[in-house]
């Protein structure tokens, strides 16, 4: 008899604590379910907020003195600058001190003001030039250098994203360009080829295509969290012609999805079957199309252009890993000629990066550097934000964890945690939608109720509710009748 | 619409496996030439300096050579791999010949059961003998077709390599028209490209 009681004291408890984990649970995820209906609306209504905010740009620093007195603001962009009416010298003076050591060259700010094209000479240039009546155009401001006998044929000009097609004709063979970088470094700025496209030298592996507003774009794309899953490799060669190509970027690939395509239609179901990924292509590239050739001629061959298109119609960001791909607008690429079994090595090295920077710089060298495009920094952001929210769902379908109940006190979400990590998956599982129903339910119910006009509706699901949750208690109270 | 460049990734890549120093001695004769002759395919139209008909001829004739060498010691490995193929099969067979026969005998005579179950593990042996040899006659590393047909490949290989091979030498003494040069190095690269699917194949090399 003393066993018996023994044992029904046991499960007693066990039931105990089984309604008190279940009620926590509820509570838990009533307060997630809260959290995301107000997510829901606040996001709502701060997304034209944020919005504004981003299109204006951002302040990059403030400099101020040891008594914490602002003596400048320091933009992060050139809209920024001129958002906020700062002086085209601040910018300049902050260039000038990032820039590095120049051996006696003179240097240049070029930048856009309302009333066009303005110059900020460096002011260690200066003794050279009368300051009494400065020059107001720049080339009277060489032509005083000149004539003060200090040499102008090399000059450093560091220029804003927008005036840069402007002032790149102007320089001449012995010239520097260098992008402005807002608080930091400036970077050197390359050109592209013939078509008068020009990148900057982000990294010496990474070039970023110059247009407006990409800089706080690829700075934010660098810091980035990587994962290989965000990427796709498809291979455009002969499976018996280059067989030493597709073996080598299948290895290389490791978990990451791979196929080695056989035909211009396979390669636009490639692009397009997965929305929000990166596509690494990699083939024989003439003419703005991929060459695949057999061992006795050509095969197939695919437009890029086409490529594009299917790619902007899924969300997908495309990386063309052929020779001269940075010629290619719409899509990043690589620069100069490179060799199948090397870029199949910088993948192998690229795809076990943390971060999108050095995912990017490993995928290029000095020689054949990635040339970023809009393309690709536009889709990231979005790519890292659908994984991200499939890792959170994944964490919330396994685990109690912090980013589930947003609107827990951190203490009372740390100690769910603590209880409840080891919680076997499939009674998570049972629980949370037994508890998700519960509280849509509820929901319903008071829309019902508002348009009866009576609580009624409330009334029944509170019973049916109160039903479901005290069934442990019903179900021991019946056991211990029962004996 | 550009011409693609002629293919000597089989060729380089045969080389690379099998003669590096052969490979290294033609990359220090022609240092401007080097794209070509690096393992895999350069991504792209023609280089700068388009290499001269010699570099093609060099490749190609080393690379012929190098998989003239390479059929024998190939053929060598699939000889002794039939042989004990065949041999395994004939034993299997007589051993289920004279089994079966057993095993019929001994659960219709009613023999004593640890015979009648040894009877029946060695027919089974027998069967395994023949799984064995018909698993020694397929290729290792996947593909069609028999071992038969793989020796017959690389056979024929080595006839074809060596008709191309007197061609070319031909072609170093009196060179002809550029298109008949281009026709033959391709020939060769396609020779080496089924050397290699070959061996990659039988032996996953």
């Amino acid at each position: 008899m003393t066993s018996v009681s023994s044992w029904v004291r046991t499960v007693r408890l066990v039931t105990l604590i089984l309604s008190v984990a279940i009620t926590v649970l509820f509570t838990a995820e009533l307060s997630a379910q809260v959290g995301v209906v107000g997510d829901v609306i606040r996001g709502a209504a701060k997304a034209s907020k944020a919005n504004k905010i981003a299109r204006a740009g951002r302040i990059a620093a403030d400099v101020t003195d040891s008594g914490g007195r602002l003596l400048r603001r320091l933009p992060a962009s050139a809209a920024t600058r001129r958002a906020f009416g700062l002086d085209l010298t601040v910018a300049a003076t902050d260039a000038f001190e990032a820039v590095p050591s120049t051996a006696g060259r003179i240097r240049i700010y070029l930048g856009d003001a309302d009333d066009g094209l303005k110059f900020v000479p460096d002011s260690s240039n200066s003794p050279h030039v009368s300051t009494t009546s400065p020059p107001t155009t720049l080339n009277s401001y060489l032509d005083a250098m000149r004539s003060s006998g200090q040499n102008v044929e090399g000059v450093d000009y560091i220029v804003e994203t927008d005036v840069l097609p402007g002032a790149a004709p102007r320089a001449g063979a012995a010239d520097r360009l260098f992008l402005a970088n807002y608080g930091a470094r400036p970077w050197p700025v390359r050109s592209l080829g013939d078509g008068g496209a020009f990148a900057a030298e982000v990294t010496p592996t990474v070039w970023l295509r110059i247009s407006e507003e990409t800089i706080e774009d690829v700075k934010h794309l660098f810091d980035l969290s990587f994962n290989a899953e965000d990427v796709r490799v498809g291979s455009l060669f002969d499976e018996t012609a280059d067989v030493e190509s597709v073996e080598a970027l299948r290895a290389a690939s490791g978990k990451t999805a791979y196929r080695n395509i056989a035909s211009a239609e396979e390669a636009l179901d490639f692009v397009g079957e997965r929305r929000g990924k990166v596509v690494a292509l990699v083939g024989h590239v003439e003419e703005q199309q991929f060459v695949v050739a057999g061992v006795t001629g050509e095969k197939f061959r695919v437009a890029i252009a086409s490529l594009v298109e299917a790619a902007e119609r899924r969300g997908v960001s495309l990386l063309l890993l052929g020779c001269d791909t940075s010629a290619i607008d719409a899509a990043s690429g690589v620069a100069g000629r490179i060799n199948s079994i090397a870029v199949a090595s910088q993948l192998h090295k690229a795809l076990t990066a943390t971060t999108y920077g050095d995912f990017l710089s490993a995928l290029g060298t000095p020689v054949n550097p990635v040339v970023l495009s809009r393309q690709l920094l536009g889709h990231a952001q979005m790519i890292v934000g659908t994984r991200l929210r499939r890792e959170v769902r994944a964490q919330r379908a396994g685990v109690v964890s912090v980013q589930a109940f947003p609107k827990l006190a951190r203490l009372q979400t740390e100690n769910s945690q603590q209880i409840f990590r080891s919680l076997p998956y499939w009674l998570d599982s049972i629980v949370r939608v037994a508890l998700g129903l519960t509280f849509w339910a509820f929901l319903i119910a008071l829309v019902a109720a508002a348009f009866k006009r009576s609580w009624s509706p409330v009334r029944t699901t509170a019973v049916v509710a109160k039903g479901i949750l005290l069934t442990p208690f019903y179900a021991a109270r019946w056991i211990f009748a029962s004996r | 619409m550009g011409q693609t460049q002629i293919k000597l990734n089989a060729l380089i890549e045969l080389l690379s496996r099998h003669e590096s120093h052969t490979l290294d001695t033609l990359r220090r004769k022609y240092p401007d030439h080097r794209e070509i002759l690096t393992v895999g395919t350069m991504m792209g139209g023609g280089s700068e300096s388009a290499p001269p008909h010699q570099v093609y001829l060099d490749v190609a004739l080393e690379g012929l050579r190098t998989a003239k060498t390479r059929v024998e010691p190939n053929l060598q490995r699939l000889r002794e791999r039939l042989h004990t193929a065949k041999r395994i099969r004939l034993i299997g067979q007589i051993i289920g010949a004279v089994t079966s026969a057993g095993l019929i005998a001994a659960i219709l005579g009613n023999w004593q059961t640890p015979i009648t179950i040894t009877t029946a593990l060695i027919n089974f042996a027998a069967v395994l003998c023949t799984l064995i040899a018909s698993h020694l006659e397929t290729p290792l590393y996947g593909g069609q077709g028999s071992l038969i047909d793989s020796f017959e490949t690389l056979a024929g290989t080595s006839v074809e390599a060596e008709e191309v091979i007197q061609t070319l030498q031909l072609f170093v003494r009196t060179p002809p028209e550029e298109s008949r040069i281009l026709e033959q190095v391709s020939r060769a690269n396609a020779i080496a490209n089924k050397l290699r699917l070959a061996e990659r194949m039988l032996w996953g090399t």
